[in-house]
């Protein structure tokens, strides 16, 4: 027996075939949602895979304290607080390494490792060498990402300056630890493994060097099954605060696994906003040109249907062509998405180091790629299929040219006076709401395109903002310790010094109802000519005499308004508690400012005019010189160059971004053609009876397509309307679900920008626009005319 | 006298003494190639003189539209040689045939093909626009009868309406020549007489050279001159020595 659909499937391939060109680009489109999909859910699975392997393995702490200086007795006394399950105590320091090649001094955190074998808590992986000997003084492990960057292999020597002595080290092995997988210096938005290395000696090389005998400075515990967390850290930090703690921090605000949860929340986004965005035009693309095909094959459904053939076959093969095109996107979406993930992936080993991170295709995505597309294909065409396919065929058998009716057309368009303008306003009118949806399409796509470019504008602003505008000195020297502000002058007689402005910064922890905060409240001088606050449109923004002054990202945080009070509490000497109300606001880009008048601060630390950070202006030529003379002075703990952190932040994300960019440039494209191309094309078919006509009477080949281009033309003019106003919605959406507390993107769009995404539309619409003139110049006037509506 | 050989007859302005619009010598039109090949026209040879009313009878596949269509400027023949008083169809370029069309010519065709987005006057004056010396869109209109229906859209007008919105079209540009390809094919007997009447009432008071395709043997009474067709060639030519008007046919 003959099954009744094989022949309809074999038309359903042939009418696929025959609408090639506009199958393809709806494919693409489809593909592209998959990818970014697929990338994202297979990135997200990756890095959550790899984390959770890796804190799992090697057991990462729940809290982490640091202090100055406790007896080892007292973590015995911690182990017994109710709810806390491992708990740990080591010695943690800062070390510089010595570099003599090196601008920049090269800083080091070095941690004790037990007596014997591992540490209980935040094991490490050894990648390559030996653990150290715990009898000697001299071994130390290196953490990865610094070995590879400095080439440094187990047998290598390393020299480092501990508490002001020179001690020379032979690497004995590379390491990875759970607490640096993302290994940025405290402070640093991005990791800079050149000037910054993790070092893992014996207990006795820290004890030694640092007078640690029998005590410790840091501690990283577990937490018990059920505990109370707040409580345990309550505890803790009512324990250890006369012992210099700066307070307990849960595992969420620890800054690696900060970084890494920021990169997980931006996966997911991206995994659901841009597939949604390109699975709605893929739609709409794929009702406007199935609809369009049944409509015009309504005669041959109806004649079908008039022979007796049954509808079950005939929906089913109409569902086969939007299948076919689902499917191919999907897998075309997969394995574009896969390989991009590969890539991604490759780019996360220079930001996060992972014992092992393996990309793998997760089947869940490649199932939910396959369901989603034809979902939504199957979605979209589903009411315009069955409307026809079910008609009883005698009312198939009529066709329905397009119903003008006097009544229903806008009387402005009487004021358009020629008739063939009036044509192309009563097509779009005609059809208000595919119009309305092509003109979305259109005002979709430009979004895509600036969101691949603004990048650059906002890196641009945020660069501008961040250095010639708000830290504008060019190196600022942290010292070792608070020092009267007299020290300036010692700085200011340094060669190639031009102005030299003393800060005092301290840790705090901000407190405003039951919000809290820890941020690094600075002191400035009132009239500082290197930092300044400012208003997002540049004006500055004058600090407080006595009133404390906010980013307004943290004052959004905690919820507060000018004139609210906030407690302060500092976390370092003894521990101060006060109230002090916000006076001003000023829009930062990067971090959580907190700002008092310097004057104000020291008098909050009832101390006298001390200060703790240097900020210099310095004469370039003299720039290596001054560097190397700073390095050597041993009250100085960091040094941070403007120039050298330009250089990383453009090293790091500038090629990031110019792949992203290029690539949503690409899908902004894509959607621009398929929409503008799918539209026009079906428009042309649509109309190819009235085009004919007009080549009948005379109208030459380009009057007859100007109607038809006239009518495009309206469409991605309002289209580029909407995206213009769009775009700048589109990337606040977009930057607002990413945001993240380490960094914010701020929604800037140079009209540069705008004007790109503009001839990204017009140089693709001409292009369909080509394409269709030539179709119409191909017009068979002769059989058009003769077949029936 | 045999066919073929009156066929040949038909060179002459018999039916009047008027100036020769049309010429055509030794006109083919093959489509396709070798084995598939279709002769649509086979050595037609013919002159049409200025004003006069001609029908095309014949079956389906003898020619009678292929015909048309190259005196229309919409095709072109395969080889022989047709001319429009000064413009050589054969071997014209696409933009020439436009000029000539846009020029000389006017179509109606037996599906109205008039643009839904636009009512009666507007489809009338869309051609008005491109034509050197229009007639007022209303008189076309009125011409045929439809001034009551100026601003209904097609969808609003019946077949016999919309054809006859197709007539006005076709003459409101004072064409040279009104080319009708079954005008009256999808139309009711008494519609049909409405349409037949704008178009004979075009050809007598605008002087245009008219040439009507149809199946219906009894339209052929209008006419100064009856050519039939068959597998592309002339085979018959009669002269009206008594034409019927519009109104006196009855089918």
């Amino acid at each position: 027996m003959v099954i009744p659909g094989r022949i309809l499937n074999r038309k359903a391939l042939r009418d696929l075939w025959a609408l090639r060109a506009q199958v393809i680009s709806i494919a693409l489109l489809i593909a592209s949602g998959i990818a970014v999909f697929v990338m994202s859910a297979s990135n997200y699975a990756s890095l959550l895979r790899a984390r959770n392997t890796h804190y799992a393995a090697e057991r990462f702490a729940d809290v982490f304290v640091s202090l100055k200086h406790a007896p080892l007795a007292v973590a015995e006394r911690l182990k017994l607080i109710d709810g806390v399950g491992v708990l740990e105590a080591r010695i943690a320091a800062t070390v510089r390494i010595d570099d003599p090649t090196s601008e920049l001094p090269v800083l080091g955190r070095m941690l004790s490792l037990p007596r014997h074998g591992q540490p209980a808590l935040n094991r490490l992986v050894l990648r390559s060498g030996i653990w150290p000997d715990a009898a000697r003084t001299d071994q130390v492990l290196v953490n990865e990402a610094f070995a590879e960057r400095r080439g440094l292999r187990p047998g290598d020597s390393l020299r480092a300056i501990l508490n002001g002595r020179f001690q020379s080290f032979v690497v004995a092995g590379v390491a990875l630890s759970p607490e640096f997988v993302f290994a940025a210096r405290p402070g640093d938005p991005l990791p800079d493994d050149r000037h910054f290395a993790v070092l893992w000696a014996p207990e006795r090389t820290l004890a030694n060097a640092f007078d640690m005998l029998g005590a410790f400075n840091d501690l990283v515990l577990t937490l018990a099954p059920g505990a109370n967390a707040l409580r345990v850290m309550a505890e803790l930090d009512e324990a250890l605060s006369r012992f210099g703690s700066t307070g307990a921090i849960m595992r969420r605000d620890h800054p690696s696994e900060r970084f890494l949860s920021d990169e997980l929340v931006e996966q997911r986004t991206l995994a659901v906003i841009a597939p949604a965005l390109f699975f709605g035009v893929a739609a709409f693309l794929l009702a406007v040109v199935v609809g369009r095909l049944v409509e015009a094959q309504r005669d041959q459904i109806a004649s079908l249907k008039a022979l007796g053939y049954p509808t079950g076959p005939i929906l089913q093969h109409y569902f086969l062509l939007v299948g076919v095109i689902a499917v191919a996107g999907a897998g075309i979406g997969i394995a574009a998405g896969h390989g991009l993930a590969i890539w991604v992936v490759e780019a996360y080993r220079e930001f996060f180091r992972f014992p092992v991170m393996e990309h793998r295709l997760e089947i869940w995505a490649v199932l939910a790629s396959f369901g989603v597309s034809l979902a939504v294909a199957l979605g979209a065409v589903l009411r315009s299929v069955t409307r026809i396919v079910l008609l009883p065929a005698m009312v198939a058998m009529r066709p329905t040219p397009p119903q003008f009716r006097a009544m229903a057309l806008p009387g402005w368009l009487g004021l358009v006076s020629s008739t063939r303008p009036r044509m192309a306003l009563r097509g779009i009118v005609g059809r208000p709401l595919r119009s309305a949806l092509s003109m979305i399409g259109v005002g979709l796509a430009m979004p895509l395109v600036v969101l691949g470019l603004f990048w650059f504008d906002a890196l641009d602003y945020m660069i501008d903002m961040t250095f010639d505008r708000i830290q504008r000195g060019d190196v600022y020297v942290g010292l070792t310790e608070a020092r009267p502000a007299s020290a300036l002058e010692g700085f200011r007689r340094l060669e190639g010094v031009m102005i030299a402005e003393g800060q005092r910064i301290v840790p705090v922890i901000l407190r405003s109802e039951h919000r809290t905060y820890r941020a690094s409240l600075s002191g400035l001088m009132p009239g500082s000519e290197l930092n300044v606050a400012r208003k997002s449109d540049y004006t500055r923004l004058p600090i407080p005499e006595e009133g404390l002054l906010l980013s307004r990202r943290l004052a959004e945080r905690l919820a507060l308004r000018i004139g609210d009070n906030v407690t302060v509490e500092v976390l370092e000497g003894r521990r101060l508690v006060r109230e002090i109300p916000l006076t001003a606001i000023s829009d930062d880009v990067l971090g959580m400012s907190a700002t008092l008048s310097i004057t104000a601060l020291n008098t909050l630390l009832r101390e006298g005019p001390l200060i703790n950070v240097v900020a210099l202006r310095i004469d370039p030529a003299h720039r290596t010189a001054l560097l190397r003379k700073l390095a050597d002075r041993p009250a100085i703990a960091t040094i941070s160059s403007k120039q050298a952190w330009l250089a990383l932040f453009r090293d790091r994300l500038v090629g990031l971004i110019v792949v992203s960019a290029g690539v949503l440039t690409l899908f902004g494209v894509l959607i621009v053609v398929g929409v503008v191309y799918n539209v026009a094309r079906v428009t042309f078919h649509e109309r190819a009876t009235e085009l004919a006509s007009l080549r009948v009477l005379g109208f030459t080949r380009g009057e007859a397509a100007g109607i038809l281009l006239t009518e495009l033309a309206v469409i991605v003019a309002v289209g580029t309307g909407i995206g213009v106003a769009l775009s700048g919605w589109i990337v606040r959406v977009l930057l607002s679900a990413r945001s993240t507390e380490s960094f914010e993107i701020p929604p800037v769009i140079a009209t540069s920008t705008y004007v790109i995404a503009v001839l990204a539309v017009i140089v693709t619409s001409t292009w369909s626009a080509w394409l269709i003139r030539r179709r119409v110049d191909r017009l068979d006037l002769v059989a058009v005319l003769k077949a029936r509506e | 006298m045999p066919p073929a050989s009156r066929a040949n007859d038909n060179r002459g302005p018999d039916i009047s003494s008027q100036t020769v619009v049309f010429r055509a010598r030794g006109l083919a039109k093959t489509y396709g190639a070798r084995e598939t090949a279709v002769h649509a026209l086979r050595d037609v040879d013919l002159d049409i003189s200025e004003g006069e009313f001609i029908v095309l009878l014949g079956p389906s596949g003898s020619g009678k539209s292929t015909l048309l269509n190259i005196l229309g400027g919409l095709d072109a023949p395969t080889s022989g040689e047709a001319r429009f008083r000064d413009h050589e169809l054969t071997g014209a370029s696409e933009d020439e045939l436009t000029t000539y069309r846009r020029e000389h010519v006017s179509f109606v065709f037996q599906f109205y093909n008039l643009i839904p987005s636009l009512n009666v006057a507007e489809n009338v004056r869309l051609v008005a626009e491109i034509a050197a010396n229009p007639m007022p869109v209303e008189e076309a209109v009125a011409l045929v009868g439809l001034t009551p229906r100026l601003h209904h859209f097609p969808s609003e007008l019946s077949g016999g309406e919309q054809q006859r919105v197709a007539v006005a079209r076709a003459i409101v540009k004072r064409p040279d020549v009104l080319l009708c390809d079954e005008p009256t094919g999808a139309l009711d007997s008494e519609t049909g007489r409405l349409v037949l009447g704008a178009i004979e009432k075009a050809n007598r008071e605008l002087g245009t050279t008219t040439v009507v395709i149809t199946h219906n043997s009894v339209i052929a009474g209008m006419a100064h001159r009856v050519l039939s067709l068959r597998d592309g060639r002339i085979v018959d030519v009669s002269i009206n020595p008594n034409r019927k008007s519009a109104g006196e046919l009855s089918w």
